[in-house]
């Protein structure tokens, strides 16, 4: 029984080590660059459609099979769980006037790429509203057990933003003070594009 | 009230011992006499009549990144748009959030006087409470950055900054005195006590708490009690927001509370129960079943007036 502790002691340090590692630069770039495309097609399609008619989109389960719908308006916002084996999600959008066709199109899309919440935030520059999209990703590489579900989300800004020399997003007028998205710091991919690795996905 | 200089502050038995009198003797500035509607101390329209003849504010010296037209126009904002108000995003604000959405809603006269008068002379009373914010929080109202609508919302930053620095419980004993960036940590947090000390303290209510930070209110049929309530009186819900949203990602997690919202309006259609509360700038309609309703609940705050 002695001898065994020393092994397991070990065993279970070592696998502490593995699961409390998370992936680092290097996968987020090549995250973002392998899906380049989709997630700018993703991004560029919501803010299109959100300009006809606001809403946020994530997806509840796993399966990526359970859809929970914001509808958004100036003072209220309501949400509403849908089935997608179901026709009602259709069937509601049509109802609100939303583009249904172009909405489920775009969570199909962000179902292929485990993509499990979508929005636009705002934010103020100098008194000036901007917004920026918000993309939250599922990895199976950035899960584990010690650690907890964790999540690859990108910012997709309209300007140009400003980094520090590590490559962190930092603020405009204040060079050295940290901007932080949803509590996060965000690293540098392109000047318009940042990422994080993140516990929150909203 | 008198002005202060900044760093003098009042002896603690001294402001007390005023405060107590203060409130024997006289009706309290925000003493709510009534839950219902028709009762309300004051309207938006009072307000918004008081703003017009209010005289030019000079900048205060009690805080400095607090530009008074900004903070004028904040304050129409409060009378015109009543809900985009307390937006906020990224802070550990949302105790403040659904205490003040009643405040404003209550006594907005006595709302934008009292904030009036916090930032002229640095301090002001409300119901039992003397605010005299420290010079930590009074050199960064204003200065918030990246918290959504709050950013342009000065009044607003001194008022959640305010109270954060006035009310302590348990979560915040580690990290008491403020610092910058403690608006996202436990500095502003705020225990299910707390909250409910909170509104004690603030308004002559009469304030009946079930739950607690980490035990469930043991009640039969949640929707029947929630509905009961809210027919009576106001009723706040202190909740896990993490499984409000996210429902299925993870298998297990070890579930706390942590937001508060004011339960606006609930009914229920077969196994569904569609809730109504306001939640940062939005009043937010969703459906839930009721194993997930119960399960999300730790804490439901019951408010009525003792009269």
């Amino acid at each position: 029984m002695r001898r065994s502790i020393h092994y397991i002691i070990p065993f279970l340090f070592v696998c502490s080590i593995v699961s409390c590692s998370t992936p680092g630069k290097n996968f987020a770039s090549r995250y973002y660059n392998e899906n380049k495309e989709m997630l700018d097609s993703i991004r560029n399609r919501f803010r299109s459609y959100y300009a006809i008619k606001p809403f946020h989109l994530q997806f509840e389960d796993r399966n990526f099979r359970y859809i929970s719908f914001e509808m958004l308006s100036d003072s209220s916002r309501h949400i509403y769980g849908f089935d997608l084996l179901e026709n009602d999600f259709a069937d509601t959008l049509e109802k609100y006037q939303y583009p249904a066709a172009e909405i489920i199109g775009l969570a199909a899309d962000m179902r292929l790429i485990h993509c499990t919440w979508i929005s636009k935030l705002d934010y103020y520059e100098n008194r000036q509203q901007k917004s920026l999209v918000f993309i939250s990703m599922r990895n199976s590489h950035l899960n584990s057990f010690l650690n907890g579900e964790k999540y690859y989300a990108l910012a997709f800004f309209n300007d140009r933003q400003f980094f520090d020399k590590h490559g962190r997003l930092t603020d405009k007028s204040e060079r050295r003070r940290m901007r932080e998205i949803n509590g996060q710091v965000f690293h540098k991919i392109t000047d318009r594009i940042c990422y994080a690795i993140t516990g929150n996905f909203r | 009230m008198q002005n202060s200089p900044p760093g003098k502050k009042l002896h603690h038995f001294k402001a007390g011992a005023l405060c107590f009198f203060f409130c024997w003797i006289t009706v309290p500035l925000f003493a709510f006499n009534n839950n219902t509607d028709s009762a309300r101390n004051s309207t938006l329209e009072d307000a918004a009549n008081y703003l017009r003849t209010l005289p030019k504010l000079d900048s205060s010296i009690f805080w400095p990144n607090i530009r008074p037209g900004y903070l004028l126009e904040n304050l129409h904002l409060y009378v015109q748009r009543p809900a985009y108000a307390f937006e906020s995003r990224n802070t550990n604000f949302c105790g403040y959030t659904a205490l003040s959405f009643v405040t404003l809603d209550h006594d907005p006269l006595g709302f934008v006087k009292l904030l009036i008068q916090l930032y002229k002379e640095g301090k002001a009373q409300m119901g039992r409470t003397v605010f005299e914010p420290s010079e930590a929080v009074r050199s960064m109202a204003g200065n918030l950055k990246y918290k959504g609508m709050l950013d342009i919302n000065p009044a607003t930053q001194m008022w959640f900054l305010t109270l954060a620095d006035h009310f302590k419980g348990y979560l915040n004993l580690f990290n008491k005195r403020y610092d910058r960036g403690d608006e996202n940590k436990l500095w502003a947090a705020t225990n299910f006590a707390k909250f409910n000390r909170m509104l004690r303290r603030l308004f002559d209510w009469k304030v009946q708490a079930r739950g607690a930070d980490l035990i469930r209110p043991s009640v039969d049929d949640i929707y029947v009690y929630l509905e009961k309530r809210l027919k009576k009186g106001m009723v706040f819900l202190y909740l896990n927001n993490r499984l409000l949203y996210k429902k299925k990602h993870v298998a297990t997690r070890f579930g706390i509370p942590t937001h508060y919202v004011l339960l606006l309006d609930i009914s229920r259609k077969d196994d569904i129960i569609h809730i109504t509360y306001t939640d940062g700038g939005r009043t937010t309609h969703q459906q839930v079943s009721t194993g997930l309703l119960k399960k999300i609940i730790f804490g439901i705050t019951f408010c009525t007036n003792r009269s």
